[in-house]
């Protein structure tokens, strides 16, 4: 029974609002990043594996942190390194 | 006697250098990020780069060791780009840092924005959206995604970074990445996405 059961709930739940979502959230973000509690940590473990909205809200979260991650950073130029060192080099304060 | 001291500054200045070469230049392609961020301009982040070095180096004996070299470097960084550049190259139009404090101290952008994003669509976002997204954020609402998204500091480095206390930090950082969602969804509604 429970295989049918749990199939039904999840897809109730997958239409069904969080009822703490505010809450849910704060928690998610503080997990994802690395400044939750073990308390806060079991909380959210628990909880997005029942609750769609918040689990969708996780993905997304480290979604785009991965985007970010992939497409907001950029190399300093070659020249840079030798730019600074040469400068360093002829400071007349050492 | 003379020759004692001597050999007192000589072991500084290698361990100066030690410790520039050794805990600062590694995180060059960081901070290098970070200016062109703030600046949207090579060769000013670079010149602000290069001043952070030129700073780091010669306070090198205010660095405390075994304490994160990137968030001190970062910190000094933030400074530069406030203090000396933004003065040079202030803008007319631009918002000054408590305007904007006080702008997102108000309510109206407290409340949550309900994104309703989804994660296949930002995974389908493979282009430019999410630096134009990033980029069209204030400076102080992008500087804490950069901070914390993008270069991992914790709360309480980034409350240094900032001299601001770890409470503004959550908020504005709260506050930040509703807006940046905001921006994506409307790239995503744009692009046709659901
Ligand atoms: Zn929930």
């Amino acid at each position: 029974m429970s295989s049918f059961l749990s199939k039904f709930i999840k897809k109730f739940k997958k239409n069904a609002e969080c009822p703490e979502k505010e809450k849910c959230i704060e928690i998610l973000t503080l997990v994802i990043d690395g400044e939750a509690n073990s308390e806060q940590k079991v909380y959210v473990k628990n909880h997005i594996e029942d609750c769609m909205p918040c689990n969708e809200e996780y993905e997304v979260e480290k979604a785009i942190r991965v985007l970010l991650q992939e497409k907001c950073t950029h190399m300093a130029p070659n020249d840079l390194l030798e730019s600074i060192k040469t400068k360093i080099n002829q400071s007349p304060t050492i | 006697m003379s020759n004692e001291g001597k050999d007192i500054h000589k072991s500084t200045k290698n361990e100066k250098n030690r410790i520039f070469e050794e805990e600062f230049l590694p995180h060059i392609n960081a901070m290098y990020n970070f200016g062109y961020r703030l600046t949207f301009d090579e060769d000013d982040a670079k010149d602000l780069v290069q001043d952070t070095y030129l700073k780091a180096y010669r306070f090198t004996d205010s660095f405390q060791k075994g304490t994160n070299a990137k968030a001190w470097l970062f910190r000094i960084l933030k400074n530069s780009f406030i203090n000396d550049f933004r003065k040079k190259s202030k803008q007319p139009g631009k918002v000054d840092y408590q305007e904007v404090e006080s702008y997102y101290n108000s309510d109206d952008v407290d409340k949550s924005i309900t994104t309703d994003l989804r994660v296949e669509t930002v995974q389908d976002m493979i282009g430019d959206e999410i630096s134009n997204a990033l980029n069209s954020l204030d400076v102080d609402f992008r500087t804490v995604i950069i901070l914390c998204d993008l270069e991992g500091f914790k709360y309480d480095e980034m409350a240094k970074i900032l001299d601001i206390p770890i409470g503004t930090v959550r908020s504005r950082l709260h506050r930040a990445r509703n807006l940046l969602k905001k921006n994506l969804r409307d790239y995503a509604k744009k692009m046709g996405y659901k």
